[in-house]
């Protein structure tokens, strides 16, 4: 198991020891494997010497995600819709989509190299 | 030595696939997955279900995989579908519009029989 897995695994481990429902874990897992993957390979170009940074909060309604890269950022503006008919095709570029669609609230800081990411409890709709 | 991630039966000329992995989110878990896979277009199967019902998890790594797949068997006159997805990545399927780009039936018995009336 990567250190990434093993981080997510702890998260996903406290929302059940909080009751947390199973679309949610599910929601917070999928936005957690694409958003430390985009670290890795967009924003760090899998540099191993570059650090991908992670910090996380919980309270009984909420849980906050934080995840950066030593990248120059990216902007979501000018990323293609994997959606599109002449992109469904296309290998890569769903990642943001998905983090979009299974948390709350998403933001990015201004240089585009950090995402911030919000999961309020039981919001999730199968 | 790749470790199988696939087990592999035939249904008449239908070739099923099932995934051994419960999840597909590691990088090499997935390279190894998407090999094994292209190994069986390589071997002239025509007829080509992929089942997912052991699978809880996949990342969007798994997604290119499978449109790689998709273009080849295409190329190659293979007809593919998938099968046994749960609803949690079923919503992944559809939110990114890939339940478009796939030929999905709800189980191994309903791509079957799909597969066998396409042949009458």
């Amino acid at each position: 198991m990567t250190v990434a897995h093993a981080l997510i695994q702890t998260v996903l481990e406290k929302l059940r020891e909080e009751n947390w429902p199973p679309h949610d874990l599910f929601s917070v897992e999928m936005s957690l494997e694409e958003s430390l993957a985009n670290a890795v390979h967009h924003g760090n170009g899998d540099d191993k010497t570059k650090q991908v940074t992670f910090a996380c909060s919980l309270t009984k309604k909420t849980l906050k995600v934080q995840v950066g890269d030593e990248g120059l950022g990216f902007d979501l503006e000018n990323l293609r819709d994997p959606r599109m008919p002449e992109n469904v095709n296309r290998v890569t570029g769903r990642g943001v989509l998905l983090i979009h669609h299974f948390m709350t609230r998403v933001h990015y800081n201004d240089r585009g190299n950090c995402v911030f990411m919000e999961k309020d409890r039981g919001t999730s709709h199968p | 030595m790749a470790t199988p991630r696939i087990d592999v039966k035939k249904v008449g000329d239908v070739t099923i696939v099932l995934c051994r992995d419960v999840k597909l989110n590691d990088d090499l878990v997935i390279q190894e997955w998407g090999e094994q896979l292209m190994e069986l277009l390589d071997k002239n199967e025509k007829k080509l279900v992929i089942n997912f019902e052991r699978i809880l998890f996949m990342s969007s790594s798994t997604l290119r995989v499978l449109i790689t797949l998709n273009k080849k068997a295409k190329e190659l006159d293979v007809v593919l579908l998938l099968c046994g997805i749960d609803d949690n990545l079923m919503e992944a399927f559809r939110i990114t519009r890939l339940d478009t780009v796939f030929q999905i039936k709800k189980n191994e018995e309903e791509a079957i029989r799909f597969l066998t009336m396409q042949t009458k």
